[in-house]
């Protein structure tokens, strides 16, 4: 009897070990998120800023510019893959605080509008990607368990599991043979396992600018489709507070452990391109009132970049990678930008004058540059 | 909650060490609070119809084997049975003409117990046995509802008898190895079913049949054979993960498939597919139909008017119809259902009468029955019958079946597209990629193998699987383990079953 259980415990362990090795192989080693789980692991209590937040939050935040006009070390936690900030973004923050003692921690609060609402429709269960790259590389396991139970749904708990399944299977193109050859030959190289910056950004082809957490979007041809989007008609209200299609009890979570430790927390929702906005006016509208809400219950400071006066700063074309994300050089204001309004807040100034107070002429303002 | 769902398996597995911990004699409660458990999370609207069933046959049945007098006890027999099967037909009624609009959506609350088809049959073939003095009436009603709810079985079955699985309540049951194994192996031979063949043809199937694409015979004849793979694949699949659940309690249910496909005549088919149902329906309609009074009656009459034969046949050919005509009606009110009943009452019903002459066309053609080609040419034959049938199940309305019917034998021959054309167009439209078809393929190709090898040798391939050396027999499992993880479509997910919603 003994023999025969131990026998059939050896044998889901070799199922699922079999499982671990193909999974290895399957996130490449020069990954981000590899390196930046390392890096927060490694660096204890090194970062007095983190940032937090989807893609968004990844490629719009640089630490080069935040250290300088901060005069704080940063680094920048976001994680790419992520459709809305929910609950794979609260894990790592778990994952983060484990290892550092941050004093200021900004979130970067994406949405989601009806372009992606199948995506949404799986709300919980996606983060599939997220999970893929960041739920594997957390070192803390509680971390990682959040990670898998406030992102899982019927549909993908085992796949998160197997997930070589999605990457491989699912998603198989003519590349990928080629990948998962080269996923198993990065583990053979002395790079992989010393987390070498140097080689990392020799092997990946995406992400050159990697630094601290921080890795800037490449620039996408996306100025043409946008142009030719329908802009949506603005409903006449400006919403106090409305259904978002974001999980705030996870953002409230994390708010909740900041306010507790006392913890500066920034709450910044997320930048998109003026077409992007006038497309979906009602829904943009309604979500930024309802981050702002949030940011209100919750003791954040609040800034609102969308919203900016053009006097102050103007995000041009010429500054987004996409639709939805800001190239090198858009960050680079973007983090400027934020990070001045944080020193000016910090010093007991009032930011209001940065921002439009009155939506209606900023409103006029945005149509009125098309 | 889902049978194919992660949290089924959690279930099954902490249920499951809590089961084995706990003293012996307290193990049938635990598995009633999982049972009420599992119960109330498929729908605690059904709670209350599935108390009135166990509470009213506990009671009847108690009362059947107090009272004396036998008119009174068929009465009190009567009175519950058609109280309980009312409920059912009413529902399955009420279902129909919600679904109908007939009620012009007045209807549109109403819903569908949990399992209400399978555990009123159940319920109805223990009254039925306690008044025909087969069986003792349980005196705890709690046990009843156990027998009634027990929770890989409300599913979709099998429809379990009190003798078989009653009993093994009261049965104390240590912990196995070989029947955790064995109930393991079996879930994921059900999931093989169920993810991997069954839910990747759900797509096909239902383009070719809900949106009326099929334009050709080819066309018909390619739905059908997917939809008999599917149906195949989901109901036996479901079984399968029901079976391996409950053996890891110890608990045996009976079986519902027995490779139905390798049949060599309707009449075995439908004894060899939903074995439960059919066993039921013997048991319960056609000999209680062939030996009554009026059926006697009307053999005699036939044999005084046509022969001695005929007086033989004709209860079996009226008793297989109305078999049918039930089990068509257990499908739902629908015109295209009955006919499909009908159909295949008919079949068996022409093939009893005709047994005498196929018997001595046998004979004339020296055909005995180790006759390989024509056991092939039978298994075909039946195969293909059933196919054909399949389209009056699977089609959406009556006219449907019949567009579809008259396409597959009269249709004009010029404008016929050919199979592959049909199979191609199916593949782009559904933009299968390469691995789509290669696992169904695959997976195909292998549940035909290990039945055909189950069929010849009378051996189960589990069993010789478990012979094997270990290297060799580990490998073969891993091997499959890891097919159905990367051929499966959303494994794991809460997927509908054919038969979930009796």
């Amino acid at each position: 009897m003994i023999k025969k259980l131990v026998r059939l415990v050896l044998f889901i362990a070799l199922v699922f070990g079999i499982n671990g090795v193909i999974c290895l192989a399957t996130i490449p080693g020069y990954d981000v998120s590899r390196f930046q789980n390392h890096y927060i692991a490694k660096d204890k209590n090194k970062y007095e800023v983190l940032i937090f937040g989807a893609s968004d939050a990844m490629n719009q935040f640089d630490p080069r510019v935040a250290d300088r006009v901060l005069g704080k070390e940063t680094f920048n936690c976001g994680m790419f893959g992520t459709y809305y900030m929910g609950g794979q973004v609260y894990a790592n923050f778990l994952n983060a605080i484990t290892y550092q003692n941050p004093d200021t921690v900004i979130l970067c609060v994406a949405d989601c509008n009806e372009d992606n609402s199948d995506e949404l429709e799986k709300t919980k269960s996606f983060g599939a990607a997220s999970y893929h790259y960041y739920g594997n590389e957390m070192r803390n396991k509680f971390a990682k368990w959040q990670a898998y139970v406030r992102t899982s749904k019927y549909d993908n708990a085992l796949e998160k599991i197997f997930e070589w399944k999605t990457q491989w299977v699912e998603d198989f193109d003519e590349n990928t043979p080629r990948r998962i050859t080269e996923g198993f030959r990065l583990l053979t190289e002395k790079g992989y396992w010393t987390y070498d910056e140097e080689w990392r950004k020799e092997s990946d082809p995406r992400n050159k600018d990697y630094y601290k957490g921080f890795s800037s979007e490449m620039q996408h041809d996306w100025l043409e489709d946008a142009k030719n989007c329908e802009f949506e008609e603005f409903s006449g209200d400006y919403p106090d507070y409305g259904d978002v299609l974001v999980d705030g009890c996870d953002i409230e979570d994390i708010a909740r452990y900041c306010n507790k430790h006392d913890i500066r927390i920034v709450m910044i929702p997320s930048i998109t391109s003026r077409y992007s906005i006038a497309s979906h006016i009602n829904e943009r509208l309604n979500f930024w009132a309802y981050v702002k809400r949030l940011a209100e219950q919750s003791g954040a400071e609040y800034y609102n970049p969308n919203i900016y006066r053009k006097d102050y700063v103007e995000f041009l074309d010429e500054d987004f990678a996409e639709d939805n994300h800001l190239n090198k050089e858009g960050s680079a204001k973007f983090t400027e930008s934020i990070c001045f309004l944080m020193n000016e807040r910090q010093d007991g100034k009032n930011t209001d004058k940065y921002f439009y107070s009155d939506m209606s002429e900023w409103l006029n303002d945005l149509y009125k540059s098309f | 909650m889902n049978i194919t769902t992660l949290p089924f398996m959690l279930f099954i597995l902490v249920g499951a060490v809590i089961y084995y911990v706990i003293p012996k004699k307290i193990q049938w409660i635990w598995l009633l609070i999982m049972s009420c458990y599992f119960y109330w999370q498929g729908g605690k609207e059904g709670v209350l119809y599935i108390l009135f069933t166990c509470l009213t046959i506990w009671g009847g049945a108690l009362g059947i084997t107090k009272i004396g007098d036998d008119k009174k006890k068929k009465l009190l027999y009567r009175t519950v049975l058609i109280a309980n099967l009312g409920i059912l037909i009413v529902v399955k009624g009420l279902l129909f003409a919600s679904a109908m609009e007939l009620m012009q959506g007045k209807l549109s609350a109403v819903i569908m117990p949990l399992a209400l088809s399978f555990y009123t049959l159940t319920a109805a073939s223990y009254l039925t046995d306690v008044y025909w003095e087969k069986i003792e009436a349980e005196k705890n009603p709690a046990r009843l509802l156990l027998f009634l709810s027990f929770f890989p079985a409300v599913v979709q079955g099998p429809i379990a008898r009190y003798k078989d699985l009653g009993e093994q309540f009261k049965i104390a049951h240590k912990f196995d190895i070989d029947e955790l194994e064995a109930g393991l192996l079996r879930i994921i031979w059900g999931f093989f079913k169920k993810a991997v063949i069954a839910d990747r043809l759900v797509n096909s199937v239902s383009y070719i049949f809900d949106e009326g694409n099929a334009n050709s015979a080819a066309f018909v004849f390619f739905g059908a054979i997917l939809y008999a793979i599917q149906q195949y694949g989901d109901f036996s699949g479901g079984i399968d993960i029901v079976t391996g659940a409950a053996r890891i309690y110890g608990i045996e249910l009976a079986p519902n498939f027995e490779r139905p496909y390798f049949s060599k005549s309707l009449g075995e088919f439908w004894r060899r597919w939903h074995i439960s149902l059919g066993a039921w329906m013997k048991d319960y309609v056609f000999y209680p139909f062939s030996v009554s009074q009026g059926t006697r009656k009307l053999s005699k009459w036939a044999k005084n008017k046509w022969s001695k034969q005929a007086g033989k046949v004709l209860p079996v050919v009226l008793g297989n119809l109305l078999v049918f005509l039930l089990v068509g009606l257990w499908h739902g009110y629908y015109l295209h259902f009955i006919v499909w009943g009908i159909y295949n009452g008919a079949i068996i019903a022409f093939s009893a009468a005709m047994e005498p002459t196929y018997k001595k066309w046998r004979a004339f053609f020296k055909i005995t029955d180790t006759t390989k080609w024509f056991k092939v040419f039978q298994v075909i034959r039946t195969f293909l019958i059933f196919v054909i049938g399949g389209i009056f199940d699977r089609a959406v309305t009556m006219r449907d079946s019949l567009r579809m019917f008259k396409m597959f034998f009269v249709g004009p021959l010029r404008e016929q597209a050919s199979l592959s054309s049909s199979v191609m167009k199916t593949i782009e439209h559904l933009d299968f990629g390469t691995f789509d078809i290669a696992f169904v393929v695959i997976a195909v190709a292998i549940l035909f193998g290990c039945e055909l090898f189950e069929e010849i040798t009378g051996k189960s391939i589990r069993e010789s699987v478990m012979k094997l050396v270990l290297p060799l027999r580990w490998l073969i499992l891993i091997l499959f383990i890891y097919f159905v993880i990367a051929a499966h479509v959303d494994l794991g997910a809460d997927t509908e079953f054919l038969y979930g919603g009796f």
